[in-house]
């Protein structure tokens, strides 16, 4: 019953790094030389209080925004130097999204939203219905497959937008305050499934929260604090 | 405290052995409140003599004597008694917390760096609960939640601090108080 | 392919956009059907007038020549007549042998006293508002009907009658063969021009609808795209799928119109316009124009998508609006409507002749950036009234406040409104005048006659004496004559080189001719066009003239004539009819001359008839035709079927504006309701705050009938422009017809207020504290 020890993780093994990362939104600082490294398979909890800049930090390591300085290098490649035509690629393929709420189409139906990522990638639709019905089995919620977001529950929407996620088995999973709209109990089953699905594939999980209770999912933490990136370790280490 | 009305719970599923107490006690709620044998036995007597358990038999045998208690009406009532009552809400001031903070901030220290340690320490801890909930059973997941959401509630109250350490400091120091904080630490 | 399947993914959202969404395609492929339906028509206009000069070059006949076999010939005579003002095309005919060519359309010749008749007159005749036609036929039996093939349309009224008495002498032509290639019609350019410019005037509002209904649910649309780019779909890519979605209303509506034409196109022979009719097989686009037409729509579909997209980004963190609220500046707006007066100068000059008229293009461009100028000029009038109007109560202040800070949005649902109703205006005024044109610009003074019937009876026949026809004239019911004389032709010399008419009648009857002073009996006016300097000096009081009948080589008569010495010249009246056209005429009394040995004279019968009995006009020309069918005819000065028929155009025009509208109102509804929901939360936290719901609602209703009372007016300033400009194409004077002008805004503003109560319920639905819940 130990859970895996915080180990600080050598940048070399790292999958996704970000350094001295600054971000300005006109007057506003969001970001001043935040950096986090994310090692392949690793959960990490970005914490902090509101508008201490961590939803900014994920959109800058996803590739969403542009840092104004700083670089993001995702296997070794520079995101911050990509045209827009391959972050989307990226974005597509490497990477998975879960926010708030308000990222499935409405217009499509839970089980073309999962398929959605698939298809994007070519996939014949038969394989990509195949791969999202599995997906969705995977949630617990291949009932409302045939279903708009509209007419199901919020958790139900969320474990729906965590299949689509987890569709294209991305190798980091950027979640935005994921369980942000839903009550304890659904967060958890949302949180639970997420995180083992992830631990399965191996992927990474940048897990951005201000509450403890999701952090704890993660296998480390790290606090944003005006737009500064504290790791702990090393802040204790210096104190 | 409340081991006794605990006890009395536990037995309502059926006459135990004192060992057998322990064992079912400890399943549950070890972590909370460890228990020797000796206070089992201790609470059993002061149970029975206020005729909230009874012997339900006396068994001879190697070691120990084996008793086996079971419990009786009063104390069943005694049980209802207990879960109908509210606790007396806890303050809870994070007495030990508080005076390291107001220590840091007199003393010049950094409260922040206290804190995110703290918090490091106190996510530790969700975290063990967390795998533990996953592993466990229901039982499991209320004692886990139960400690998870006062975790919580205790890092709530660190995020504000922290939050609020601008206007602690301010508060604490009198004019030229930082100074002094400062010359003491020199 | 990812190009296409990137397509379908968009058009898929359009087809599970929801209740919203599916009304958003309809009102797309609503306009776009509109839209297709009218260019189809328009398409199908060459290919309509090709197979009308086919159908004329059919019917046309050949005439005889050296190589011609006698007895291989039919015997034609003209017998074009006119019935409750419709013309009738006829034929008398008969067979110089059993060889003789069949006219095109019909199986067999009709024998003596039998008819061939088109479909249309074969109904009239059956029916008792033929009547009179049978009788004036002379009671034929209808034997046969003239196949399309032999007719010009399907309403057209044609027959050929077989009538023995024609002989080759007699006849106009003697026809060896049907079918005869006529040079190429010169189309009416100035038809030409209206028609492109009607195109136009009813094209735009209908794209302008097309394009506001791509962008409704833009903000839902916005939205889905960014969730889109979220998981990785890149710009390219939503461009992509915007226009996909887009192509769904565009393919649905090219269909739509498709289905709108044909449809139509069944309903055209039911029709006939200035006798013109149409055989729905007659209305055919021409294919590369149809071709054109179907890519233009999905084309335009594309770009208002694109268009829509343009000014928004869509990151994948949602949507970002190029919030530039650029000065609104006058020189540009005033620059757009400036350039369409210059592109219409041209025609404001009334066309060179010499180097025809301007090109189409120039046109349609002129008519586009006239009309576009009202609508670049809208925001900007809009801004200057908020700012410039006094501060009012709550709602007003919360109107201007909101249409200051949005006017685009504002604006957008307006333009299409003042676009349509500046067209209206435009054509309406057109329309106005040219019937005001063909009923006031006759000078006759209807006291003096509304009908002239010209009689050339037959020498020698009897009852065609001069007094027995005025007499029958006389007896029929509604007619009255006022004036009757008989007309002879006079000479000076053989030359042949000049000729003046001379009447024949008694005082009364010369008076309604000229400004006689005192008549006696046996004098003689020489009546002269007081407006003309120049006159036949030849003729003068004692000119010695050389009179004759005209009558043709049978009826032949001629007399040497002195004019008395005591002829006195006097001023024609302006509002008689000479008839002649000539400066000079000679007017006589019957004493003054021998009539008698003249022989058969024409005449000349002035009535005035009831215009409530339009039997009484069959009648005369009953008379008429009985005294000689071939050389008599009834002139009729006020024709008032004419005018019914452009009534019918301006009646037609207002149900076309009213459909618009609707369509327009519609999508205006729509426009509203969102604009409503999307500032729902404002409008229920100020609800919260104790704001009345009438303030709220009041400010709601400002905010659109501000624009709209601009935009009406800016309408009809533009409107009254653009009526000018197509009346100095068909070279008509301005004269501003208020009443169409105050119908048409009428129109408009009954639909927008139509909008607007049809809004105010869910807008009071909405301003329930109840729905304050947020979501």
């Amino acid at each position: 019953m130990t859970a895996p020890a915080p180990v600080p993780v050598p940048s070399a093994r790292a999958i996704l790094t970000a350094t001295g990362l600054r971000k300005t939104f006109g007057q506003t600082l969001a970001l001043d030389h935040a950096s986090i490294s994310l090692a392949p398979g690793e959960i990490v909890a970005v914490m902090g209080p509101s508008g201490s800049g961590k939803s900014t930090l994920l959109h800058c390591l996803a590739g969403i925004l542009r840092p104004d300085q700083g670089s993001v290098i995702y296997q070794g490649q520079d995101l911050t130097t990509l045209r827009d035509a391959a972050r989307s690629t990226l974005r597509r393929t490497q990477f998975g999204f879960i926010f708030q709420f308000g990222q499935l189409v409405p217009e499509l139906t839970c089980l073309e939203n999962v398929a959605l990522p698939l298809r994007m990638e070519r996939v014949p639709r038969a394989e990509a219905n195949r791969r999202a019905t599995e997906e969705l089995q995977r949630l617990a919620v291949e009932d409302v497959a045939g279903q708009r977001p509209g007419e199901i529950s919020g958790g139900q929407g969320q474990r729906v937008a965590v299949a689509r996620a987890l569709v294209t088995r991305p190798r980091v999973i950027f979640a935005d305050e994921p369980t942000g709209a839903l009550d304890s109990l659904n967060g958890e089953l949302v949180l639970r499934q997420l995180t083992a699905t992830a631990r399965e594939t191996r992927a990474s999980i940048l897990l951005v929260t201000h509450e403890a209770r999701v952090a704890a999912y993660s296998d480390r933490e790290i606090v944003v604090r005006d737009g500064r990136t504290r790791d702990p370790l090393t802040a204790g280490a210096a104190a | 405290m409340s081991m006794g009305q605990t006890f009395l719970g536990l037995l309502e599923a059926g006459p135990r052995h004192g060992y057998d107490l322990k064992r079912a006690y400890d399943e549950r709620f070890s972590h909370i409140r460890p228990v020797h044998f000796g206070q089992v036995y201790a609470t059993l007597a002061r149970l029975l003599k206020h005729g909230l358990v009874e012997l339900d038999a006396v068994e001879a045998g190697e070691g120990p004597e084996r008793k086996r208690y079971a419990v009786t009406e009063a104390g069943v009532a005694d049980v209802d008694h207990w879960l109908a009552r509210p606790e007396a809400p806890d303050p809870y001031l994070q007495n030990t917390l508080y005076t390291k903070v107001v220590l840091a901030l007199l003393t010049g220290r950094s409260a922040t760096d206290l804190l995110d340690l703290q918090r490091t320490e106190h996510l530790r801890l969700m975290r063990e609960l967390t795998q533990r909930k996953a592993n466990g059973d229901l039982i499991d997941h209320l004692i886990c939640d139960h400690g998870l959401f006062h975790l919580e509630a205790d890092l709530r109250w660190l995020e504000l601090t922290a939050a609020r350490l601008d206007d602690l400091a301010a508060t604490l120091t009198p004019a030229g108080g930082t100074t002094t904080g400062r010359t003491i630490r020199a | 392919m990812k190009l296409l399947s990137d397509l379908r993914l968009g058009a898929r959202m359009a087809f599970s956009a929801g209740k919203d969404g599916h009304l958003r395609t309809a009102l797309i492929a609503l306009g776009t059907g509109l839209g297709v339906a009218l260019l189809l028509l328009v398409a199908s206009i060459p290919t309509a007038l090709q197979s009308r000069s086919t159908r004329t070059d059919a019917r046309q006949a050949q005439w005889a020549d050296q190589g011609t076999r006698l007895g291989e010939t039919l015997l034609v005579d003209g017998f074009g007549t006119t019935y409750h003002g419709t013309s009738v095309a006829g034929w008398a005919i008969w067979p110089e042998g059993p060889a003789a060519p069949l006219p095109p359309g019909v199986e067999a010749l009709p024998g003596n006293g039998e008819i061939v008749v088109s479909p249309a007159l074969r109904d009239l005749l059956r029916s008792s508002d033929g009547r009179l036609l049978v009788q004036r036929l002379g009671q034929p039996a209808i034997v046969g009907t003239i196949g399309d093939q032999g007719l010009l349309g399907p309403r057209e009224l044609a027959f050929y009658l077989g009538d023995n008495s024609i002989t080759s002498e007699t006849a106009d032509q003697r026809v060896p063969a049907f079918g005869q290639e006529s040079p190429a019609e010169v189309y009416n350019a100035t038809l030409q021009l209206l028609i492109i410019v009607i195109t136009v005037v009813l094209l735009l509002p209908i794209l302008i609808c097309q394009a506001m209904a791509t962008r409704f649910g833009g903000e839902a649309r916005d939205r889905r795209m960014a969730a889109l780019r979220l998981i990785g779909a890149d710009r390219r890519m939503i461009r992509i799928m915007a226009v996909g979605e887009a192509l769904v209303g565009a393919i649905l509506g090219i269909a739509l119109g498709w289905l709108i034409f044909l449809g139509g196109r069944q309903i055209v022979p039911l029709f006939s316009l200035s006798d013109i009719s149409l055989y729905p097989s007659d209305l055919i686009p021409r294919t590369d124009l149809a071709l054109l037409v179907m890519v233009l729509a999905v084309v335009l579909a594309a770009a208002a998508a694109l268009t829509a997209l343009r000014g928004v980004i869509i990151e994948p963190l949602g949507v970002t609006r190029i919030a530039s609220q650029p000065r609104r500046r006058l020189w540009w707006r005033l620059i757009i409507p400036a350039a369409g007066l210059a592109a219409l100068y041209p025609l404001f000059e009334g066309a060179d002749p010499e180097s025809g008229p301007p090109p189409a293009y120039q046109i349609v461009a002129g008519v586009i950036l006239l009309l576009a100028g009202s609508v670049a000029l809208l925001p900007w009038l809009v801004d200057r009234l908020v700012q410039a109007l006094p501060t009012g109560p709550v709602a007003w202040h919360l109107a201007a406040r909101q249409l200051r800070r949005n006017t685009a949005t504002a604006v957008r649902f307006v333009n299409a409104v003042v676009i349509a109703v500046a067209g209206a205006i435009g054509l309406q005024l057109l329309f106005v005048a040219v019937q005001e044109s063909n009923s006031a610009d006759t000078s006759y003074d209807p006291n003096w006659a509304t009908a002239m019937a010209h009689i050339v009876p037959v020498p020698g026949q009897p009852g065609n004496d001069f007094q027995q026809i005025v007499a029958q004239v006389q007896d029929i019911p509604g007619i009255t004559v006022t004036s009757g004389v008989r007309r002879a032709w006079s000479t000076g010399d053989d030359s042949g080189d000049w000729n003046v008419p001379l009447l024949v009648g008694e005082c009364a009857d010369l008076a309604q001719y000229a400004k006689l002073g005192s008549c006696a009996s046996g004098e003689v006016f020489l009546s002269r066009n007081p407006s003309t300097a120049s006159i036949n000096d030849q003729v003068g009081p004692g000119s010695v003239l050389h009179l004759f009948n005209g009558m043709g080589p049978e009826g032949e008569a001629s007399i040497d004539w002195t004019v008395p010495r005591t002829a006195r010249t006097v001023p024609q009246r302006e509002d008689a009819v000479t008839t002649d056209g000539g400066n000079l005429s000679i007017l006589a009394t019957p004493a003054a001359l021998d009539v008698a040995a003249l022989r058969t004279l024409p005449i000349d019968l002035a009535v005035i008839h009831d215009p409530n009995d339009e039997d009484s006009l069959e009648h005369l020309r009953n008379v008429v035709v009985a005294t000689n069918w071939y050389h008599s005819d009834v002139g009729v000065f006020k024709d008032r079927v004419e005018q019914d028929q452009f009534a019918k155009i301006r009646v037609g025009l207002y149900l076309g504006s009213v459909l618009t509208l609707l369509l327009l109102a519609s999508s205006l509804l729509i426009g509203m309701l969102e604009q409503l929901r999307e500032r729902r939360r404002l409008l229920s936290a100020l609800v919260a705050a104790g704001a009345r719901r009438s303030t709220l609602a009041w400010s709601v209703i400002w905010q659109s009938l501000i624009p709209i009372t601009v935009g009406l007016a800016l309408a009809v300033v533009f409107g009254i422009v653009l009526g000018a400009m197509l009346l100095r194409i068909v070279d008509l004077p301005l004269s501003v017809g208020w009443s169409a002008i105050a119908w048409s805004t009428l129109i408009a503003v009954g639909t927008i207020l139509l909008v607007n109560t049809i809004s105010i319920p869910p807008l009071l639905r909405l301003l329930r504290t109840d729905s304050l819940r947020v979501e």
